[in-house]
């Protein structure tokens, strides 16, 4: 599988791009912002965008959605169950914080902890891991997991934000996240890769 | 890369009055500027004017007379290295001085807000509305369908001026019958 990520944004939001490059499908982990730079690398490299999963409901992960879904129309936009609301609600997806006007679309579907989501060879497992927000998410798909803003390099998610909670996030990477293979690479929504492993031993918040 | 052989020896702090700068888009004051950058961070006052002293001279900054106050502002070349270095300000910190300046920025709109335009819709006709928005509330809006774009540009110029007018005399006729 190949991963790419992207940064877009004021915020440098990491977007994902993964794909099997037998069959072309991609699938994108957040869509922050710069709608182009995305879709350009799909142009470029003919896949098959099929889905576009949020980590979690915040301006700065979700502003290219609606471009990318006019774009792409057959592509299925997913989000957490509990995170939903954000998508209409500006003072939970703190947009109402940013300078410009802010078009989200609705979402096609939700999804739980422990769905799954599939395209071409590669099946990425939901895992609900609240205390940035209410309904965050990181995805596994064999040594990988998107982590979105729950866990970064060296520090974790903010838990100030309307719905956030450091009990809950706590709770999610140290009973969750910290109980997946040492080897796990995680890739964050800000900022550089780390692993599992390194993180344990090296995380400023939470250390095992 | 002409800013390449700046990489090594080019301070964070900078970097972080040319963010806070950027996002604030609009001229500044010394006080505002450095009430934002060190609120959020632990940069020292006297490291950051002579940063921002600095920038003067490198012409990423540019100062101007303001009343009373003089007032300081991003220029295209300060954008340009910011954008050449932007992966270099922690995301930490470049999140909570967005935060910081974009409440500052809000905290200084208008407490109500006349919006007025127009669009053309399928039939050819143009749609003109007036919006009066207070705190983020739509507090009144009416619509007027136009046949042409001359007479579109018309109406909303008239909306923008007499906005509050057509607000109060529109409420009083509603009102005068209603017990
Ligand atoms: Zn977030
Ligand atoms: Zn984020």
């Amino acid at each position: 599988m190949k991963i790419v990520c992207i940064s877009v944004g004021e915020l440098q939001s990491n977007s994902y791009i993964l794909y099997d490059e037998v069959y072309k499908e991609a699938i994108i982990f957040d869509c922050g912002d710069e709608p182009e730079k995305i879709s350009d690398y799909i142009e470029k490299h003919n896949l098959n965008l099929k889905y576009i999963i949020l980590t979690h409901g915040h301006f700065d992960h979700i502003m290219a959605a609606s471009e990318l879904k006019l774009k792409y129309p057959d592509a299925k936009l997913g989000i957490h169950a509990d995170e939903e609301k954000f998508l209409s609600d500006k003072t939970l997806s703190l947009s109402d914080f940013v300078p410009y006007s802010v078009k989200i679309p609705a979402a096609d579907f939700t999804f739980e902890n422990n769905d799954k989501i599939t395209t071409g060879t590669n099946t990425f497992t939901v895992i609900h891991t609240p205390g940035h927000t209410l309904g965050s998410c990181c995805f596994l798909c064999e040594d990988i997991l998107i982590s979105g803003d729950t866990l970064f390099k060296q520090s974790i998610g903010r838990c100030d934000f309307p719905t956030g909670s450091m009990p809950k996030i706590e709770n999610s990477i140290v009973n969750i996240l910290y109980k997946l293979n040492d080897n796990t690479k995680v890739y964050p929504g800000h900022g550089e890769p780390t692993t599992i492993g390194y993180e344990k031993k090296n995380n400023c918040f939470f250390r095992i | 890369m002409p800013y390449l052989k700046l990489q090594k020896e080019f301070p964070i702090i900078k970097l972080i009055i040319l963010f806070v700068l950027k996002n604030y888009n609009k001229p500044i004051t010394n006080h505002l500027l450095s009430e934002l950058t060190l609120k959020e961070t632990d940069i020292d006052y006297f490291n950051m004017q002579k940063c921002l002293y600095e920038l003067l001279g490198e012409n990423w900054v540019r100062l101007f007379k303001g009343d009373p106050n003089n007032l300081y502002e991003i220029t295209d070349e300060g954008k340009k290295v910011l954008e050449y270095f932007k992966t270099k300000v922690p995301f930490i910190i470049r999140d909570k001085l967005f935060f910081a300046v974009n409440a500052q920025l809000k905290s200084e709109e208008p407490q109500s807000k006349i919006i007025s335009d127009f669009d053309v819709s399928e039939n050819g006709q143009f749609n003109v509305y007036l919006k009066i928005i207070e705190k983020d509330d739509l507090l009144f809006e009416l619509n007027i369908n136009v046949g042409s774009r001359e007479l579109a540009l018309k109406t909303k110029e008239y909306f923008e001026n007499n906005a509050m007018e057509i607000y109060l005399n529109t409420t009083q006729n509603v009102m005068k019958d209603i017990k």
